[in-house]
């Protein structure tokens, strides 16, 4: 496995086979499974509302954080994004704990360089939560985005925040 | 995380208070209702031991305190070092002191579990 990716491409192609091989297509995407499967220890503890999550190699042992304050949508998106970190990030992760502030803000999103790392783990998170051929399906058969209520109506379905949605449909 | 490190005390405890009194393990096993080779394993700290084979444990190795086979608690904390060298990082570029504080104290919860 290459040490530390930052292509968008890439992944979401790591995504797409880890929701695959773990996650059996099924909706919401069954995280708890995952990280299990990725022997990952998972520990949800109350943190600085602006601190989103965390993770970090010790010894072998992959560990993440999630901060047990926020809306259990966004502690999945959190989630979400620190398994991303692991399966992309793992030098970077075993030189010390990786810290997270808020992942979905706009400045994280859109800004370059030293952010790649978290533009990657955004994309993963995104993909690893709503998978691009379910949300096809469904907007094919059964959601009209033009309608208002489509956004909550996704959360819903993906148990994922409405911010994390139109984070999605960004990139459809 | 790993305790392993608990039940390799223990085990020691138990090995070096046998020896002391000149028991066999079968002969300890017997009084304390296990099973021979569970106590070679206990002894090892291959096997988790059970409270309540703690207690017996204690009565065949005429202990009259089961406190006596466990570690210090400061001892266990040795076993398992906070681990307070771990580098802080973040791609954020504001991490405040308050943040790195409450980081550290997390971290610092990882070897008491």
């Amino acid at each position: 496995m290459p040490k530390v990716i930052t292509a968008t491409g890439k992944a979401l192609t790591y995504a797409r086979n880890i929701h695959q091989e773990f996650g059996a297509g099924r909706t919401p995407t069954p995280l708890a499974k995952i990280t299990r499967k990725l022997n990952i220890l998972v520990d949800y503890t109350p943190l600085d509302r602006e601190l989103s999550g965390m993770a970090m190699i010790k010894d072998g042992q992959k560990l993440i954080w999630v901060n047990s304050l926020h809306h259990p949508n966004r502690q999945r998106f959190t989630l979400a994004h620190e398994i991303g970190h692991h399966v992309l990030h793992e030098d970077i992760l075993q030189q010390g704990v990786h810290v997270d502030k808020g992942v979905l803000r706009r400045d994280t999103v859109s800004s370059a360089g030293t952010e790649q790392i978290e533009i990657a783990a955004n994309a993963f998170a995104s993909e690893l939560l709503v998978p691009q051929t379910t949300l096809k399906d469904l907007i094919d058969k059964e959601f009209d985005l033009d309608d208002n209520g489509s956004i909550e109506k996704l959360a819903k379905k993906f148990r994922i925040s409405t911010a994390a949605v139109q984070f999605r449909l960004m990139r459809l | 995380m790993g305790h392993s490190n608990i039940y390799k005390h223990v085990g020691n405890n138990l090995a070096t208070r046998r020896n002391e009194l000149n028991l066999t393990q079968s002969k300890v096993a017997i009084a304390a209702e296990i099973s021979r080779p569970s106590l070679a394993n206990i002894e090892k700290g291959n096997q988790t031991i059970t409270l309540h084979q703690l207690y017996k444990l204690a009565n065949a190795l005429e202990l009259d305190d089961a406190r006596k086979l466990l570690p210090a608690a400061t001892s266990t904390m040795k076993l398992n070092p906070t681990p307070t060298t771990i580098k802080i990082k973040t791609t954020s570029k504001n991490l405040n002191d308050g943040h790195r504080t409450e980081v550290q104290k997390v971290l610092s919860m990882l070897g008491k579990r």
